[in-house]
Formats: structure tokens, C-alpha cells, sequence
């Protein structure tokens, strides 16, 4: 079963993604903080993590320098799953090292799971 | 929000609402769709259709955010920020960004690049705009098993930009609508705001070029666009 770790501060998204990623057969964990974040981390090894931007207290481009500058993390592919769309803020996550920068609005979640898919495999 | 706020505190203002609003419609979108596939139970038919009808709401808002988005990005409030870029790096990675969604509609993208640079002088972000514009309405109005030709030259010492799908094209009484703001033609069937094209001739004509449109109806549209090279 391919794990899944899905970042995001939204308590209700965060519930829509995991019913349904968990229903697609992934194993999901969340997380919101940045003390969740590397709690998360260091108990589970993610295949691929789902990160969004805005946080409590760190944000979603620092999430990524941290995960590409760790030896055990900077393989797993991160897509950034946002609803912020400035050109800049997409060049500067695809440009840390994100596999994919999806808005959230713009995708329903089947689109996404193919997504994952497409990256990790079945 | 404050008063004697700056255009970009204005802009800043909006974006943020924004963000606030994609959230409620993301968990809206993935919780019809999870509801039309029986996730939390099978549905009548008459049940399917009314969700059916929410999701279409739902898209026709998300478009209309984006697009709303666009046309600020666009406004002239904020300056043209116009560099050197090079049109046909530019022109790839659009054409790359669709591939996933015309290959969900079975539709081919054929990018014929003729020359491998072609420089002008730009704002990066806006002709990204322009150009999605055009792309996104090909798509939108092919069929399925249709091919959409793109073709980037260079004519008479200018960029040339052709982009001709075979989709429903427009009837021949409304071409000299199409470029108006809010026109949207009578015999489509897609949603869209009709901010699209009247954006996209603003951004070409903010870099001194023109845009042009041959359609004939149920044979397909052709768009032109030209742009000036950047000064040597």
C-alpha cells in the first residue's frame, strides 16, 4: 500500500483528501505544523507527499527546501497542492524541486489520485 | 478593507478573498464528485442529475475566479514588466501544461516550432495569459479524436503564432463580436465568461501585435497572432 502524507492546515479539506485517498487505497497520514511535519517524518517514510503553501507556522516553500536538503527525504516527490497560482509562486516551488504544482480548485480529487499515480506507480 | 489603500493593497486584497473563496470551492468540487460516484451511497438518476447540475455551478464559478484573476493580472493597474524572453521556450512549456488535459480528451496538440529562438521583448506572465486563452478555447471546442496544429515562425522579420483546431467554429455573423468584452457566441455549449479573448487581444496589443481570427463554422477556428521581435 503506497503512503501518502498530506500537509495541509485546512481541518476540512484535509478530512475530503483523506476519506478519499484513503478510499483509493492509499495509507494517509496529515499533518499541519511544522512539529507535526518532522514528528511525521520521522515515524513515517511517505512515498509522496501532498504539501500545500500557506501554514500556521512555516510555509509550504520552506517545507520543500527542508525535504530537498534531507538526504532521506529529498527523493520522495512533493506535489504542491495550493490554491495560490501566481506565476511566482508556482516557478519558486517547481524551481525548490516539486514534481507538480496542482490548484486545488481547478482539480477534483479523482484527477489527483491519477496524478499520484502517474508519479509513484499503482 | 482599509481606507487610502494602495492598487496593490487592493490587489492584495482580492487575491487573498480568492484564495479564501477556491478553498470553499474546492471542497465543494471534490465533495459532488465523490457524491455523483456513489462514495457515500448509490443515487437516483434524478439525484445524479441535480448534482450533476451543482457540479456545472461549481466549474462555472472556479472559471469564472480564474478568469476574474487573469483580468486583474492583466489590468493596467499593474505595469507591463517587459524583458527578452524567448517565445518558443515559452510556447513549449504552455503546450506542455495542457498535454495531460487534451490527452483526457483525446485531443493531439501538434507543436511545430520552426525555428528554435525567436526573441521578443514581453511580460512573461501576461502573454502566458494570451496564449492559455487560446489554447484553452481550442480545447474547449474540438472534438474528441481531432488534433489542434500550433505552429510558431518567423514572417517578414515578426514572430508568427498560428493555432487551428477543428472544432465548432463561429458562425460568420458573430466573428465581429468575438474580441468584445462578456461576448460569448450563440452556438456554444461550453461555460466561459467571455473575458477570454477580449483579455487576450488587450495583451497582444499591449506588445504592438495583432491577432486575428479565420473560423468557419462546424470546420474549426484558425488564430494568428504576430508580435515584434525585440530590438537587436
Amino acid at each position: 500500500m503506497k503512503k501518502i502524507l498530506i500537509i495541509e492546515d485546512d481541518a476540512f479539506l484535509k478530512n475530503i483528501e483523506s476519506a478519499k485517498f484513503t478510499k483509493s487505497g492509499f495509507d494517509v497520514k496529515t499533518a499541519m505544523t511544522k512539529a507535526d511535519i518532522d514528528q511525521a517524518l520521522t515515524t513515517y517514510s511517505p512515498d509522496i507527499i501532498l504539501l500545500d503553501i500557506m501554514l500556521p507556522d512555516i510555509d509550504g516553500e520552506h517545507v520543500l527546501q527542508n525535504l530537498k536538503a534531507d538526504e532521506k527525504t529529498k527523493a520522495i516527490p512533493v506535489i504542491v497542492f495550493s490554491n495560490l497560482s501566481s506565476d511566482e509562486d508556482m516557478k519558486k516551488m517547481i524551481d525548490g524541486g516539486a514534481a507538480a504544482f496542482m490548484i486545488k480548485s481547478n482539480f477534483t480529487l479523482d484527477e489527483i489520485v491519477e496524478k499520484i499515480h502517474s508519479l509513484i506507480g499503482q | 478593507m482599509p481606507k487610502n489603500n494602495t492598487p496593490q493593497d487592493k490587489i492584495d486584497f482580492f487575491l487573498l478573498s480568492a484564495h479564501e473563496l477556491r478553498t470553499s470551492l474546492s471542497a465543494m468540487k471534490w465533495l459532488f464528485k465523490m457524491l455523483n460516484d456513489g462514495d457515500y451511497g448509490s443515487l437516483s438518476d434524478e439525484q445524479s442529475a441535480a448534482i450533476n447540475q451543482a457540479m456545472q455551478a461549481n466549474q462555472r464559478m472556479v472559471d469564472l475566479l480564474n478568469t476574474t484573476m487573469n483580468a486583474i493580472k492583466n489590468d493596467s493597474i499593474i505595469p507591463y514588466e517587459k524583458t527578452s524572453l524567448n517565445l518558443v521556450s515559452l510556447m513549449s512549456e504552455i503546450v506542455k501544461e495542457f498535454s495531460s488535459e487534451a490527452i483526457q480528451k483525446s485531443i493531439t496538440i501538434v507543436y511545430h516550432q520552426l525555428v528554435e529562438t525567436i526573441v521578443i521583448c514581453g511580460d512573461v506572465e501576461r502573454l502566458r495569459i494570451a496564449f492559455h486563452n487560446i489554447i484553452d478555447n481550442a480545447l474547449k471546442y474540438s472534438a474528441p479524436g481531432t488534433e489542434i496544429l500550433i505552429t510558431l515562425s518567423l514572417q517578414n522579420s515578426e514572430a508568427q503564432l498560428v493555432i487551428q483546431d477543428h472544432g465548432a467554429g463561429i458562425p460568420s455573423d458573430k466573428k465581429s463580436h468575438l474580441f468584445e468584452k462578456f461576448y460569448r457566441a450563440e452556438n456554444t455549449t461550453q461555460q466561459g465568461t467571455g473575458l477570454g479573448l477580449y483579455s487576450t487581444k488587450h495583451i497582444i496589443e499591449e506588445h504592438a501585435g495583432t491577432i486575428t481570427i479565420d473560423s468557419t463554422e462546424h470546420e474549426g477556428t484558425t488564430v494568428i497572432i504576430t508580435l515584434p521581435l525585440a530590438e537587436q
